[in-house]
């Protein structure tokens, strides 16, 4: 279940940030101008996917194991190996978010 | 925890003891310039470029490859699989067109299909066209490299032509089945359909929105580690790497080559999204290196070599291998020539 929980925030987080980008007028710093309109797209289905990660969540905590198929994909490898790719996928958003945007040098 | 210490830490440590020597020996100082504002600020906009550009295209094809897993069975394939070899390979290099999955998911499908009767050399021509051939990812090459869309045609060229020749030489040569035949339940991916015969049936609609949700969500997790993987190294080599040393190595006619095919297997990154790496190489490198490197990479990158290995036999999989990198390395440096 934390499994869903924190790949649901990272999914968020991820939707936030393009959402961010945009509104702060960065966007254009890192996506070509034509390429703008799929990254917001692609925001939603980010949205989408953290929202059905939840929907497991709490599917799993109520004991109803149907939503997710256990088939191939390790759940729960080891925690250390799922903290690494879970951290994996934070550098880029806390880089995002906390490190000042500045022109390339 | 204390296995992960011996395993992972005592090697850094290593490197690290390496890293010190090295600079002892070349009476260096730390190289502690590298961490200046303008590094990191190149850094975080290329990593972060990459990584955006390249997420409409990985939803994309993890979309598409959750509904095909759902919806589409292997009979229905193999129903339709031509008997004649050349009609066979043709097929393969074009079931990509159909059925686009990204190589992540290739593997499991392919081991699938031949034990179910598809011939072993039409699986592994899908296999190496499969990533290349198919219409998500001549999207994204072409968004990617918009002022030069040669190169967006030239890789499905390329791709095709390689895969077909390998295909063809294949099956000329090989005579045993090409699967182990030990690991029959052993590893990655058994069979989803069966999975979800049992599950989903029951459900519906509901429960089949509900199962392509959960395998776009999890496929998503799994290519995208490669994909920051790489989205990291590419920006830590060019932000940290000075640009001379890149160009003094791009000039170099066949180590460039080598270079850019290497750097494409150790990345490892998903086809749909590996042409923006590209693409920020573009002007450093030639058309030929970085073809080797759209072509090379969706094939055989380490990812994928450890996945074969757990799958086709040891002998197959060198062959496979060394056939796809000389034929590409010839293909692209033909490709650079002509063009």
């Amino acid at each position: 279940m934390i499994h869903h929980l924190i790949r649901a925030a990272i999914l968020t987080g991820f939707a936030i940030y393009i959402v961010f980008l945009d509104r702060s007028g960065d966007m254009l710093l890192y996506v070509e101008p034509n390429m703008v309109l799929y990254v917001k797209i692609s925001a939603l289905g980010l949205y989408a996917a953290a929202i059905y990660q939840i929907y497991a969540a709490i599917q799993k905590r109520i004991g109803n194991t149907a939503p997710s198929c256990d088939c191939e994909h390790d759940h729960s490898p080891s925690v250390l190996k799922s903290i690494l790719v879970y951290g994996l996928f934070i550098i880029p958003l806390l880089l995002g978010f906390l490190v000042p945007s500045g022109a390339l040098g | 925890m204390q296995k992960f210490l011996f395993r992972f830490v005592t090697p850094m440590l290593g490197v690290g003891c390496l890293i010190m020597l090295m600079l002892i020996v070349t009476q260096r100082e730390l190289p502690l310039q590298l961490f200046t504002t303008t590094n990191l600020q190149t850094f975080k906009i290329l990593f972060i470029s990459i990584i955006l550009e390249a997420f409409p295209f990985i939803l994309l094809g993890v979309l598409f490859s959750a509904l095909l897993q759902v919806f589409v069975t292997d009979e229905f394939i193999r129903k339709y699989t031509p008997k004649n070899p050349i009609a066979g390979v043709l097929f393969g290099a074009f079931l990509g067109l159909l059925f686009p999955l990204c190589e992540c998911g290739m593997i499991p499908v392919v081991r699938r299909l031949i034990r179910k009767g598809m011939p072993a050399y039409i699986g592994i021509v899908y296999l190496l066209a499969g990533p290349i051939v198919n219409p998500i990812v001549f999207t994204s090459t072409l968004a990617a490299f918009r002022t030069t869309p040669e190169m967006a045609y030239s890789r499905m060229g390329l791709a095709f032509a390689v895969s077909v020749l390998v295909g063809l030489i294949l099956y000329r040569f090989m005579r045993k089945s090409p699967l182990k035949e030990t690991s029959a339940f052993k590893m990655i991916g058994h069979n989803h359909n069966h999975n979800h015969n049992e599950h989903k049936n029951g459900k519906g609609v509901l429960g089949r929105m509900a199962s392509i949700l959960s395998h776009a969500s999890d496929e998503f997790f799994e290519m995208g580690k490669y994909l920051i993987f790489g989205a990291f190294l590419t920006a830590i080599i060019q932000a940290v790497v000075d640009h001379s040393t890149l160009v003094t190595f791009a000039e170099q006619p066949f180590y460039s080559y080598l270079f850019m095919m290497a750097f494409a297997f150790i990345l490892s990154i998903c086809s749909t999204s590996d042409a923006f790496i590209a693409s920020s190489f573009n002007g450093i490198f030639d058309f030929g290196p970085l073809l080797a490197f759209l072509v090379f990479g969706p094939m055989i990158d380490l990812k994928n070599t450890l996945m074969l290995f757990s799958t086709f036999r040891v002998k197959i999989v060198f062959v496979l291998i060394a056939l796809t990198a000389v034929l590409t390395l010839i293909g692209a440096w033909i490709t650079e020539v002509l063009l």
